[in-house]
């Protein structure tokens, strides 16, 4: 079972990798997660200040900010240090 | 402690794993990452551990076993995370139990490896498994001197996993 912090980092990842944004109809097909579930963590992230919503033609979309790219960056830092114990985080 | 070279090799393995404990806490801060928490604590408790071996001898052996038995519990993941050993037990068991589980995270760790063929979890690996030795030479009091060079080489072989 994936941790929280983990269902985080591959939004984030996910994010990170799309040049505009992504609606939450997308981001429920590619993060697994359900709609309910993916609302409660989107809120907090943006919250927190590592994702923000835009508008665009299409409608309301995702993007990550800078504080998310360097939440991501340290996630894979010290995911690496944890993996070396054998540890997932 | 009696020599230096003991005092030497155990003031090594305590600064490794105070830079392993530092490392796991502010990863915690970082990405609030509960995992990096409890390894966090368990290195906390190893070195704790380590440091009262300046004070008394073999007391340390219940504190690096708590540890080891974090470190171990974070592998098997469906075990419930409050159980606690209770050790009230002589010095030589509580070794034994410190060796147990060190060996057993090592092993884990070992087995990781096969998995994934990081050097850093060959590393640390081969680190838990000295210091399993290690404290098996502490425990039969023959190679003292030896062990606690083992220990500081394992600790300083799990501290090179973060350098890399």
């Amino acid at each position: 079972m994936r941790s929280r912090i983990r269902i985080i980092a591959d939004l984030l990842l996910t994010l990170e990798q799309s040049n505009d944004g992504l609606k939450i109809t997308e981001l429920v097909r590619r993060s697994n997660v359900p709609y309910v579930r993916l609302t409660e963590i989107l809120e907090e992230l943006e919250k927190k200040g590592l994702i923000r919503q835009i508008n665009e033609e299409e409608g309301q979309v995702y993007i990550i900010t800078q504080k998310g790219i360097k939440f991501l960056n340290e996630y894979r830092k010290f995911s690496k240090f944890a993996e070396g114990f054998g540890f997932e985080i | 402690m009696v020599t230096t070279v003991e005092q030497i090799s155990l003031l090594i393995s305590i600064i490794a794993t105070a830079i392993i404990t530092f490392t796991s806490f502010y990863g915690y801060l970082k990405v609030e990452s509960k995992t990096l928490l409890r390894e966090g604590i368990a290195f906390l408790i190893i070195m704790l551990g380590l440091l009262s071996d300046f004070i008394t001898p073999y007391l340390g052996f219940y504190f690096e076993a708590v540890g080891f038995l974090l470190i171990g519990l974070e592998h098997i993941k469906e075990l419930n995370e409050n159980l606690a050993p209770l050790i009230i037990i002589p010095y030589v068991a509580g070794g034994t139990i410190a060796i147990f589980f060190s060996l057993y995270a090592g092993i884990e760790t070992l087995l990781y490896y096969q998995k994934t063929k990081r050097l850093t979890n060959l590393l640390v690996g081969t680190g838990l498994i000295l210091v399993s030795f290690s404290i098996f030479m502490q425990i039969i009091n023959y190679f003292t001197t030896l062990g606690y060079i083992v220990q500081a080489l394992g600790y300083l072989i799990m501290l090179s996993s973060l350098v890399r």
